[in-house]
């Protein structure tokens, strides 16, 4: 499958990954209205750690016996055993936090859902779950330190 | 004429399915029968309690899809009359409650747990005492709670009751009640809520934070005698002597191993079943997985059943692969606990070892900041341990630290006191965490050779 890398030798820390991430899962799909109006807040999914000396976006590695998946209560976070992307079904989660418990990279956070706090986490910018598009963060860093390509596992 | 099959797995839930989904993986021709004694597709057990909150509805709360079934050729038969209620692994039969036999290859029992009855005096007699375990159990409680509520209004008094036990199961029905009734209060024996994820100092911290939200527990106090009248429990003589009136109970003092077919069978038992790496049972072709096996702790090596959904969904994994003869069938070792709770607003996340033996190998560190408590355990300079009450960020790069034994001294000491990163791994780890599938053709810098 293709997965998303991040590079940190050019991570500069300017976090426009996040950004896009956040505008791109907005109903608005709009900056301003994404940042400052919408409820609940859109959140991002992919995460700069670091300062401007060192830095480097987390993602979801989209992992092939995903821990996330094995932990779930709820069936909620399934990989799509064709596309091998995970996702989080909004409807089922129950947002127990045993996917943030047991993700080695700390790539899922609880947030505000429509109706009680869910599990958010990188879906590879697809339109439905479980089916990759193309990573909004990816197009948006200005320095190549996020790229997109073919992976040598599924 | 018996029925015939394959596969047979004992138990539709987090540990057949999974096995179910392992055997499909190998094995695509055999036929696979799933039996169990509720009469509902599987769920998720832990969304009992959420289900009563309105976290979840009796439309989201099925594991799987119904198409799932039919896609992976998975028949079920699900209800009281196919209760297993004989294993004769010679004859590789099983006798249902029906009165039907099944005819199996192999065999799989992940029958689960079953609630651990405490002996106290008029416990059993009473009819408004719930176990909360199944889907079954949570409704029932769910309705006994209405109806107090309605009762007490009319009697213009609080409606309540009583938890008997303030383990995980016991706290999550607690609160799943106090939607319900005016006041819910949780018994527990032990000196602490939480006994087996909590340390003494944690316990203390979020049992006032129950208390803010409306559940008083009572450490250090149980019932010696439930009252009953005309077949209902109506009042609890505590261990102070105190009388609790309450209009229904919940007993959630514990779980036990549901492994008697297979102990019945000649299995050998410890605290679980008994199992090779591979998960199977001292009995000809039966596999066992989930709530009753015995697992080999991680961190201290002691044997007992770990039941957790995680534990149950990685040994399904395991057992199904090796009943389907897969090539690379993964083994099963050891493990350790990890949990995940929530409370209204308060998380909790728990791993590994948090009570150590005061033996001098173990050092803790603590903090308690605002509402949040943490603990970190360590032993010969690895993490073994953790709490995170109300500091849950990126808690799983601690359980991935303790899982693969990362030495502590190769990381950021900054890691421990707020919540960790990957950049806290040193360069070269830290690479090979994050890269892994790294295309072959690119290098670090994301480059393609010549480019
Ligand atoms: C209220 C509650 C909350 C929980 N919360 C969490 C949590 O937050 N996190 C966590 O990790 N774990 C939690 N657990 C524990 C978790 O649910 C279990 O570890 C997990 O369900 C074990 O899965 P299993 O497949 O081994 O067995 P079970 O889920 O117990 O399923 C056993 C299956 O076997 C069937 N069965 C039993 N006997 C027979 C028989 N004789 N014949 C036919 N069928 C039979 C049953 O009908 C059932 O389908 C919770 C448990 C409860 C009750
Ligand atoms: S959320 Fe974490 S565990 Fe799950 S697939 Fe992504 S990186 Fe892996
Ligand atoms: S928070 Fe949601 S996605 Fe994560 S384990 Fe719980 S139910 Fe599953």
């Amino acid at each position: 499958m293709k997965r998303i890398y991040a590079l940190e030798e050019w991570c500069i820390d300017c976090k426009r990954c996040e950004v896009a991430c956040k505008v791109f899962h907005s109903k608005s799909k709009d900056p301003v209205k994404a940042f400052l109006y919408e409820q609940p807040k859109p959140r991002n999914r992919v995460r700069v750690e670091g300062n401007r000396t060192l830095s480097i976006a987390i993602n979801c590695r989209h992992c092939p016996t995903a821990k996330c998946v094995e932990g779930c209560i709820s069936g909620a976070m399934t990989r799509n055993p064709e596309t091998g992307v995970v996702t989080s079904n909004p409807e089922k989660c129950v947002g127990c936090r045993t996917c943030v418990s047991m993700c080695p990279f700390g790539a899922v956070t609880i947030e505000e859902g429509p109706t009680h706090p869910i599990a958010f986490k990188c879906d590879l910018c697809g339109d439905e779950l479980g089916v990759p598009g193309s990573p909004s963060c990816v197009a948006a860093c200005p320095n190549r330190a996020l790229i997109y390509v073919e992976s040598e596992g599924n | 004429m018996a029925i015939t099959t394959d596969y047979l797995i004992i138990g539709n839930s987090a540990a057949g399915l999974s096995a179910a989904e392992a055997i499909r993986k190998t094995d695509c021709e055999g036929s696979v029968l799933i039996v169990s004694r509720e009469p509902y597709s599987a769920y998720g057990r832990p969304l009992i309690s959420y289900l009563l909150e309105g976290k979840t509805t009796l439309d989201e709360i099925w594991l799987k899809p119904e198409e799932y079934y039919e896609e992976n050729r998975l028949q079920r038969m699900l209800g009281p009359d196919f209760e297993v209620v004989q294993l004769l692994p010679e004859e590789h039969r099983a006798l249902l409650a029906g009165g039907e036999a099944v005819e199996y290859g192999r065999c799989l029992l992940a029958a689960g747990s079953v609630p651990f009855v405490p002996p106290i005096e008029g416990l059993a007699e009473a009819s408004n005492v719930f176990p909360f375990l199944t889907l079954d159990h949570a409704l029932a409680a769910q309705e006994a709670a209405r109806e107090a509520a309605a009762l007490a209004a009319v009697e213009g008094r609080p409606s309540r009751c009583v938890v008997i036990g303030a383990g995980l199961i016991g706290l999550k029905a607690a609160e799943a009640l106090c939607g319900y009734v005016d006041e819910v209060v949780v018994l527990e024996m032990a000196p602490r809520i939480l006994p087996a994820v909590l340390d003494q100092e944690g316990a203390d911290v979020l049992r006032q934070q129950l208390a803010q939200r409306g559940i008083t527990c009572l450490p250090g106090i149980t019932a010696q005698k439930v009252v009953v009248e005309e077949g209902c429990a109506t009042a609890c003589l505590l261990t102070t002597d105190e009388l609790l009136p309450c209009d229904f109970i919940v007993a959630a003092v514990g779980v036990r191993p549901n492994s008697a077919l297979a102990v019945d069978a000649g299995a050998v038992q410890g605290r679980g079943l008994v199992c090779d790496s591979q998960l199977r049972t001292s009995l000809p072709d039966v596999w066992a997985a989930g709530d009753l096996v015995q697992v080999t702790d991680a961190i201290d090596g002691s044997k007992r059943p770990l039941a957790l959904w995680p534990v149950a969904m990685a040994q399904g994994a395991v057992a199904g692969a090796s009943m389907a003869g897969a090539a690379e069938a993964p083994s099963y070792e050891s493990a350790f606990a990890v949990n995940a709770v929530d409370f209204f607003d308060i998380s909790l996340l728990t791993a590994g070892c948090i009570n150590p033996p005061e033996d001098g190998s173990f050092t803790a560190v603590t903090e308690v900041d605002g509402d949040s408590y943490v603990k970190f355990v360590f032993r010969d300079g690895l993490l073994v341990g953790y709490i995170l009450l109300n500091r849950p960020a990126c808690g799983g790069i601690y359980t991935a630290i303790i899982e693969n034994a990362i030495p502590v001294d190769q990381l950021d000491p900054a890691i421990f006191s707020a919540a960790p990163e990957n950049l806290d791994f040193p360069p070269a780890l830290r690479w090979a965490r994050l890269h892994k599938f790294y295309p072959a053709d690119r290098d670090r810098r994301g480059w393609k050779e010549g480019c």
